[in-house]
């Protein structure tokens, strides 16, 4: 996970805030829960086994808000939402590392936040498709289609550039083109 | 919606209308929020786990102080319901070591049929051990006792290395290098069907044998003994090398299977498996479903 404290050392940390930056205090984080919390906690229904029993869901979105407080220095203006949803994709592996004792050696870099056998997709066709993509392009995927994140979030979440997101958002469309019709074509047959 | 959804992309609406959060009711923003608090809080009373936090626990607040502000949250969190703050940390902390593939249909006649993989203390070169090692081989299984084995003795410190023969797993020639695919299904009568999933060749699935990620999770040995080593092997002397038997195995025949799989929220999957056996007739068996649809995620 990123720990960046990104405040120079040399500054006395308590002092003040940066002057442009309003205080990320009760009134912010309140504000914060008011208008994401929905929003984090849907990401989670749509990423857990089941549509995520809802308690799962809540624990996930809480952990979440509860880590954008502890770090509140570090979650940035005007783009807390993107800054949540990339650390939901962390506490998302998190708990699926914890559910899960698989002998692996391999730690993937992209964290694979959805499981298309598990996930609570009922149209069985999506999730068949969603399975021959690879996890970078599901995860770009559904940031966009369920999530309505695009652009500049996009890129936030992803922690590329904004060209960088709309080429790979555009890569990972032309795949999923590709894997309906290698679908189509298997059903088919 | 979004600038995303635009016409001409069927499969991107597609995607778009089996959003699983649109049927889903909303939130409890008030259950919510006091797991929050009482996640807060948590992080209040408990020193930040080194690594995690970074700088935060000092990182300025600016008029209220992290005490403070914390405070107000613990304050906040005892008054409201303090079961749901059992819960919410239940929650968290509930993390339980899946265990998975304990093996049925015949793959392990009398073997400890369990495919868990070995957690801290057990060395994970117990891969492919022979778990249902046959009851003549009691120099095989048995040396821990130290009882009447000369040759293979635990260590007396810092824990057990397992005295178990290790397996070098080789294919035969007969076996097939050609992927396929087979069926995932759910377990049970009922059983929903997956899809039709690609499965590793006959080859493959002998080189998982050997492979970390899935050596620990194979069932290990059941049917006739396989060739031991000999009996009565020389004690060690001084200065002399530290035995260490190592066996191969040449794996003569393959066969796909199905095996369960209990996954951690209590599903349980039937996923294709070989059975590969050697010429002695010791069979072991691995998943098979093919690595592109294994998601490694920890």
């Amino acid at each position: 996970m990123d720990d960046s404290p990104g405040a120079p050392q040399d500054e006395p940390p308590h002092d003040r805030p940066p002057h442009d930056r309003p205080p990320h205090d009760e009134a912010w984080f309140s504000a914060l829960f008011d208008a994401h919390s929905r929003a984090l906690y849907s990401y989670f229904v749509r990423r857990l086994p089941d549509g995520g029993r809802t308690s799962d869901a809540e624990d996930l979105a809480a952990e979440v808000l509860a880590t954008a407080w502890r770090r509140r220095d570090d979650v940035p203006d005007g783009a807390e939402l993107p800054w949540m949803y990339r650390t939901a994709g962390y506490v998302l592996a998190n708990h699926r590392r914890k559910l899960r004792a698989l002998p692996v050696a391999v730690v993937p870099d992209e964290p694979d936040d959805v499981d298309p056998a598990a996930s609570a997709v009922s149209d069985d066709a999506v999730r068949q498709v969603l399975a021959r993509l690879s996890p970078r392009d599901r995860r770009i995927l559904l940031l966009v289609a369920w999530d309505g994140l695009s652009g500049d979030d996009l890129a936030q979440v992803l922690g590329v550039s904004r060209g960088g997101a709309d080429a790979a958002l555009s890569r990972a469309r032309a795949r999923l083109r590709d894997a309906w019709d290698a679908h189509e074509q298997v059903v088919d047959a | 919606m979004n600038e995303h959804e635009r016409a001409g992309d069927p499969a991107f609406d597609r995607l778009v209308a089996a959003d699983p959060a649109r049927r889903a009711p909303d939130p409890v923003q008030g259950v919510l929020r006091a797991k929050v608090d009482a996640l807060i809080a948590e992080q209040a009373e408990q020193p930040e786990p080194a690594g995690q936090a970074g700088p935060a626990g000092q990182a300025g607040q600016p008029e209220a102080g992290q005490e403070s502000a914390d405070e107000l949250a613990l304050r906040r969190h005892r008054r409201r319901a303090p079961w749901l703050v059992a819960a919410a940390v239940a929650g968290i902390v509930a993390a339980g070591g899946g265990g998975y593939l304990v093996g049925e249909s015949g793959l392990g006649s009398g073997s400890s049929a369990d495919m868990t993989s070995g957690s801290s203390a057990e060395a994970p070169s117990v891969m492919g051990a022979p778990e249902g090692a046959p009851r003549d081989e009691r120099d095989e299984v048995e040396p821990e006792r130290g009882a009447d084995t000369e040759d293979l003795r635990p260590l007396s410190t810092g824990g057990d290395l397992p005295t178990t023969t290790g397996l070098v797993f080789h294919a035969g020639v007969g076996l097939s290098d050609a992927p396929g695919t087979a069926d995932v299904r759910v377990a049970g009568a009922s059983g929903e069907r997956l899809g039709s999933y690609p499965v590793v060749s006959e080859v493959e699935a002998v080189e998982r044998l050997g492979d970390p990620r899935f050596a620990g999770a194979v069932l290990g040995r059941s049917g006739e003994a396989g060739p031991r080593p000999k009996a009565g092997a020389p004690a060690p002397t001084p200065g002399g090398p530290v035995a260490w038997p190592v066996e191969d195995v040449t794996i003569v025949s393959a066969s796909l299977t199905q095996a369960n799989y209990p996954l951690a929220d209590g599903t349980e999957l039937v996923v294709p498996a070989y059975a590969l056996s050697d010429a002695g007739g010791s069979t072991w068996t691995v998943i098979a479903v093919a690595d592109e649809l294994l998601d490694f995620a920890p």
